[in-house]
């Protein structure tokens, strides 16, 4: 039972899981045990870490820019509510 | 004394616009960022950012106090820019050419940021929507769920499939091909 991992095709269903630290139990185990033989999966699991932090930058809340919609969206159910 | 969320929300649906109005002043850049993402045209972010306000108000006795304001909202938001792409009929080759808030965009495949915009614009919408919300906006799995209304395990795939896309994508460019 100590030698049991994962095969490349499960590790690459579980990186997501691997990279946001969800996996837990044997799963945990047999990923990380391929993880450890196999290059090609640890240069995925890389590569999606790098995918994710290059994603995380894409949040624009703080730049951009433009009117606000506040007062139209107000002023619009102001007047459905007046002349209800 | 500022008022939670929560608060501001239980004084709109007795009819408050004035904690309506505050409400939406606290969410309104975070709605309009995940809409940005979403959407690809100006115009559309601007009026889905409007809609998605209106039909709050209009649905505020559906909001469940176990939820977070947000996720309720994000929810709001996201079927807002579903139904808008579903009206839209442009084929995705035209969508590439199509102006966004902000112009920033107009760089796409310059560099490997543009190139990722580009190509999470071409991502199936439910990837593309599952992705924007973990990953850019920074939702938990679970309130990835709980934005678009199905199981922890279904956010996790799509959030997974998504992910495994542009990663795929992204290699393939980094290695020259970029297609």
């Amino acid at each position: 039972v100590g030698l049991v991992q994962a095969s490349c095709e499960t590790t690459g269903e579980a990186l997501s899981d691997r990279f946001d630290g969800e996996l837990g139990g044997l799963r945990k185990i047999r990923v990380a045990r391929h993880l450890a033989r196999c290059g090609r999966c640890r240069e995925t699991l890389e590569s999606l870490g790098r995918l994710v932090h290059m994603l995380r930058e894409l949040n624009t809340m703080d730049s951009l820019e433009g009117r606000s919609a506040t007062d139209d969206v107000i002023d619009g159910l102001r007047g459905e509510l007046k002349d209800a | 004394v500022a008022l939670s969320e929560r608060e501001l929300l239980d004084q709109a649906r007795a009819g408050d616009l004035d904690a309506f109005a505050e409400f939406m002043g606290a969410f309104e850049r975070r709605v309009r960022a995940l809409l940005y993402r979403l959407l690809d045209d100006a115009r559309d972010v601007d009026e889905a950012v409007q809609d998605t306000f209106v039909q709050a108000w209009r649905n505020l006795e559906h909001f469940r106090g176990d939820a977070a304001p947000y996720t309720w909202l994000y929810r709001i938001a996201v079927n807002e820019a579903l139904m808008r792409r579903r009206r839209k009929t442009l084929p995705t080759t035209e969508l590439q050419e199509t102006t966004v808030a902000g112009g920033e965009d107009a760089f796409a495949a310059a560099d490997a940021r543009g190139f990722l915009i580009e190509r999470l614009r071409r991502l199936p919408d439910e990837h593309r929507v599952a992705v924007v919300l973990r990953d850019i906006e920074g939702l938990s799995n679970e309130e990835v769920a709980a934005a678009l209304e199905i199981s922890l395990a279904a956010a996790k795939s799509r959030i997974h499939r998504g992910r495994m896309q542009l990663r795929e994508a992204l290699e393939d460019w980094e290695r020259g091909g970029r297609a």
